[in-house]
């Protein structure tokens, strides 16, 4: 443990929605959904990300898959920045290299998470003599395909099996979209790579299903489809976002265990998004424990599971329910409810709602995250000296 | 698994799943009996103009078999410029000869009615489709790019729904020419812009915030890809519904412009009531005792006009589950 | 004592295609104070059974036999051989129920006291404008809402909230039992164990029954005394909460059990049933869990298992029921 490779590195990740609508000014409220979000994920693991509706963990999975645009931050793949791919315009990704680079190199500033910092600074010092326009051009030069390259790395699977699947598209076109979009294969081809994915989800024969459209199948069946369709090009990342949330109990064990197995065969990490700690505990190794926007613990999942030490974490695990009727589980510890985050005051995102809440935690700003025991860290002043 | 999975030609299985999927509807569509009737009538409408050319085959053969020569001078069964010289007087009430009568001018009514089919048809279905395409067109966008492209195109909308379509049209004959191609050229892009286009964007906002646009966009689909390949398909039926409701009203604009003399079209049946009433026959006592002048042509146009629209609430409830009654 | 009996309950939905079984010769009791709960799949017709029990059926739905005796101060009436006007007599006064996102059916333009009132006025005409305020006062405070929320409207509550204000409406008419169809599938767990908590503690304190629904076995668990397992438009088993969890007899009800992953103990390997349920329409001959089960044999495609008392309160209907401790292996 500990010393795979890492992947993906989310450094300081911020996402703000406007919460209000005006015209010709500038607009003063914001949800502040994702707020300063670190986390990474090491080959061939998967990461639970566990929080209430609203907590933004479905935010931080559609940035990854560049669905969002991210306000700040930073994404790391295979040790290169590619947060300047996931920006829709040539603009936003220069100001981000402007901002991110180009004042770091200027004023001396720290960018040593970025495993190529010092390669661009070196490009920018000696190949264009300081020139910034230059530069930018040099990061952005192959933008689009970068884009696209990204996006065949990193695939997401849907809630919803009956929403995520267009109604008027086959089997077989659906899950060769991504194909026809990077034009990968000729007919034949395809025809092949979707009948081993088919067979792979377990949806055999391949040909019996191939040709049916989405309402020909049940709800597992067409999670299933969703996975092969993320699974078709081969990424080296999953985002899935509560996959099987929507399906009943006796299909959800079974796409649990593809899923395991898939990550297993085609080796792959997966961020899992989920509400329920129980399915989390089934497929991850790690957890973040989102709240408001903000990681409040991460660590190995059984370690936290076992001794949560956050209260949220703790509130979060004392309600959930427990099958069997002998255990009388304790009362969660939590008063009051999630409220939206719109500006915020900078003091921790838990201070309402925090049954052990101190003078310090009113004063100071949100915790960072520290590390109380080996592969555990919790963003808490009680474990502050 | 290197044998092969898919035995036959892709287009052969859309084919056939086309097929099955209208094979599906065509089962809920039979159900309708007022759409039935529609699709009757279209269908009947469409087999009648295609006989026009066999008419003045057919009564030279039975009536004019002696005057040849009378017949290729008078051509007394041309919409526009025929004449009958052995009828004593016109407009003539239906007889043998003329089985709907003659109009003020000696013409046969029935062979401008059959000659006017065609046309009525190809003016309806040329402004519904560019109605139609415009709509589908905008619709997407601006459902799907939001901003500024969907305040403009909707404002736009908002301007060409308040606009009287009508006087613009009659200011418009003043300028240019109005022949049936502009007429339907023009009316297809008015309507384009104007209803329809909140309509299906209404539509569209539906599709867009669906996870499988999502699920496209993640896998690198372009603005254009998802707008083609994922909105405008699930939009689709309710264009084609909506087309229906357009050739209605493509049909109706012309016979109205062509009732008050606006365009410049030498047969059509709003022509043959605009003949009537402007040889006096419509005032009055004349209007019961000269019926054949003006009945004919209005009813074709009700009864057309209502075929397309029943056509379309039957396929609404086709298009739209929500409305099926189960 | 017993409170309401239902005895071989069976509806079906008429289609073009058939009959869809959903409801298919259902029995139970429910004592007085006693807290049911009905677990089972989506589409296996749990929420049929309250509609059926409440008689809030569609049109094409036709009641093809059976009784649902409710005892109400000492009377016994079959709520199935009732006009429909004596029908509304007994609903929301003697069974209310909480319907499935219920939180959406608030209407957005009024207030929810008034709601609230209305409902109530709706059963009892006589009631004066005051009355009624009070008692919606008291309601509130029974739910844990603020009472100053009453003239608030639903857009100012949270989905917690606004369930409570559910909750309040299904006992504003004084109910003998309240029927909850998934009460907290759209909450987030901490609201979730919230109400659930509530709603315990209110019907400790009224002495109701309570009749819950869901998919999910874990709050059932939580919940109730007697947990009866829906499957495809039949009861599978029912006994007493402890004892179907302790020893299931069903292949079905164990499959279940063990389909469910936990955050406590030991991380176990998860069972999969296979295939999927099956459709109602045209049930084949036989047990209906047949197709999916590990210990099916000729005898079950064939024949029917019946619904018997192996031991006092634990029904079961399967002809290889499992014995205590019996493991089970669905394959892969």
């Amino acid at each position: 443990m500990g010393n795979e490779k890492t992947i993906l590195k989310i450094e300081g990740l911020r996402k703000l929605f406007p919460a209000e609508r005006r015209l010709f000014r500038k607009v003063r409220k914001f949800v502040h959904a994702v707020d300063g979000v670190s986390y990474e994920i090491r080959e061939g693991e998967s990461l639970a990300l566990v929080g209430e509706s609203g907590c933004g963990k479905t935010t931080t999975g559609k940035i990854l898959v560049g669905l969002y645009e991210p306000t700040d931050g930073t994404v790391v793949m295979d040790g290169r920045d590619v947060t300047p791919f996931l920006f829709e315009s040539y603009g936003k990704a220069e100001n981000y290299i402007r901002r991110v680079y180009i004042d770091k190199f200027k004023n001396g500033g720290n960018g040593n998470h970025i495993g190529n910092f010092e390669e661009y600074k070196k490009i920018f010092k000696d190949k264009f003599n300081g020139n910034e326009r230059e530069f930018v051009k040099y990061i952005l030069k192959d933008r689009k395909k970068e884009m696209k390259n990204l996006r065949k790395k990193v695939q997401m699977i849907f809630q919803d099996p009956y929403e995520s699947l267009n109604p008027r598209m086959t089997i077989f076109d659906t899950i060769s979209e991504p194909l026809n979009i990077h034009n990968i294969g000729n007919l034949k081809e395809r025809e092949e790579m979707v009948a081993e994915l088919l067979d792979a989800v377990g949806l055999t024969p391949p040909e019996t299903f191939m040709f049916r459209f989405p309402h020909e199948l049940s709800g597992g069946q067409r999670q299933r489809v969703a996975i092969a369709r993320a699974l078709i090009l081969k990424p080296r990342f999953i985002v899935a976002d509560e996959p099987t949330s929507m399906l009943d109990v006796s299909i959800r064990t079974g796409i649990m265990k593809l899923m395991l197995k898939l990550a297993d065969e085609y080796n792959m990490s997966y961020l899992y998004i989920t509400h329920d700690l129980a399915v989390a505990r089934y497929m991850s190794n790690r957890i973040a424990v989102m709240y408001l926007g903000k990681i409040v613990e991460m660590g190995d999942i059984e370690e936290v599971l076992k001794n949560p030490a956050h209260p949220y974490s703790k509130a979060l695990l004392d309600a959930v329910p427990v099958p069997d009727p002998e255990v009388k589980r304790e009362e969660p510890n939590i008063s009051g409810s999630v409220a939206k985050p719109i500006n915020p005051p900078a003091r921790c995102r838990f201070y309402d709602r925090c049954p052990y809440r101190m003078e310090r935690c009113k004063k100071d700003p949100h915790p960072q995250l520290r590390e109380i025991a080996p592969e555990h860290h919790v963003a808490c002043y009680l474990f502050e000296k | 698994m290197k044998e092969e999975v898919i035995r036959e030609p892709l287009w052969k299985i859309r084919l056939r799943l086309w097929m099955r999927s209208f094979k599906q509807n065509w089962e809920l569509f039979r159900e309708k009996k007022l759409a039935l009737f529609g699709l009757g009538v279209i269908i009947f409408f469409a087999i009648f103009g295609a006989l026009y050319p066999m008419y003045p085959v057919l009564m030279k053969n039975i009536f004019w078999k002696d005057q040849e020569d009378m017949f290729s001078a008078m051509k007394p069964y041309d919409p526009i410029i025929g004449y009958d010289p052995f009828i004593p007087g016109h407009p003539s009430p239906p007889s043998p000869r003329h089985p709907l009568g003659t109009d003020p001018l000696g013409r046969d009514i029935l062979s401008q009615l059959m000659y006017s089919t065609p046309r009525e048809f190809t003016l309806g279905i040329t402004a519904a489709l560019i109605t139609v395409v415009i709509g589908t067109m905008i619709g997407a966008s601006s459902a799907y790019f939001g901003g500024v492209v969907d305040t403009f195109f909707m404002r736009l909308a908002d301007i060409v729904m308040l606009f009287p379509t009508l006087a613009l049209l009659m200011v418009l004959s003043a300028f240019i020419e109005l022949d049936l191609l502009k007429l339907a050229l023009i009316l297809g892009f008015i309507s384009g812009f104007g209803s329809i286009t909140i309509v299906l964007k209404a539509q569209a906002l539906t599709v867009k915030v669906r996870p499988f646009i999502e699920a496209a966009k993640s896998a690198g689909g372009s603005d254009m890809y998802i707008i083609f390949k994922h909105i405008i398909p699930n939009i689709l039926p309710l264009s084609f519904l909506y087309m229906m409701f357009g050739v209605t009203s493509a049909i109706f604009s012309e016979a109205v412009l062509s009732f008050f003399g606006l365009v410049n079209v030498r047969m059509s049946w709003g022509i043959m009531i605009h003949t009537a009433e402007s040889q006096g026959y419509l005032g009055g006592e004349f209007i019961g005792k000269f019926w054949w002048l003006w009945l004919p042509a209005g009813a074709s146009i009700t009864l057309l006009c209502s075929a397309f629209y029943f056509l379309g609430r039957g396929l609404e409830e086709i298009v739209n589950p929500r409305l099926r009654k189960r | 004592m017993e409170i309401l009996s239902v005895k071989d309950l069976k509806m079906y939905y008429k289609t073009k295609l058939g009959y869809v079984k959903a409801v298919d010769g259902i029995s139970f009791t429910l004592d007085e104070g006693e807290s049911m709960g009905i677990v089972g799949e989506s589409g296996c017709g749990k929420t049929s059974v309250s509609m059926t029990i409440l008689r809030l059926l569609p049109e094409n739905a036709e009641f093809m036999g059976g009784k649902v005796l409710f005892n109400l101060d000492g009377k016994t009436v079959d709520l199935v051989s009732l006009p429909e006007s004596e029908m509304r007599r007994y609903r929301w006064k003697g069974i209310s129920m909480i319907f499935q996102a219920a939180m959406n059916s608030l209407n957005p333009v009024y207030k929810v006291g008034d709601q609230i009132i209305e409902a109530m006025l709706n059963h009892n005409p006589k009631l004066s404008m005051d009355d009624a305020k009070k008692k919606v006062a008291e309601l509130f405070e029974l739910v844990g809402l603020d009472p100053r929320r009453m003239d608030q409207y639903p857009h100012q509550y949270s989905g917690g909230m606004k369930q409570r204000a559910i909750i309040a409406m299904a006992l504003s008419c004084d109910p003998k039992i309240i029927i909850a169809d998934e009460p907290t599938t759209a909450l987030d767990v901490i609201v979730q164990d919230k109400i659930l908590r509530e709603m315990k503690k209110i019907q400790e304190k009224l002495n109701m029954s309570m009749i819950y629904i869901s998919h999910d076995i874990a709050v059932i668990a939580e919940v109730s005394d007697k947990i009866a397992v829906m499957y495809a438009g039949k009861f599978v088993e029912l006994a007493d909460s402890i004892t179907i969890f302790k020893k299931p007899m069903h292949p079905y009800t164990y499959g279940l059990m063990h389909a469910f992953p936990s955050v406590t103990g030991e991380r176990k390997e998860l069972t999969t049933i296979p295939g999927e349920p099956i459709n109602l329409l045209n049930p084949p001959k036989g047990c209906r869990f047949a197709p999916r089960c590990p210990k099916a044999d000729e005898r079950c495609f064939s024949e029917d298992p019946e619904y018997v008392e192996v031991e006092k309160g634990h029904f079961v209907a399967c002809h290889h029921p499992l014995e205590v401790g019996e493991v089970i292996n669905f394959g892969e």
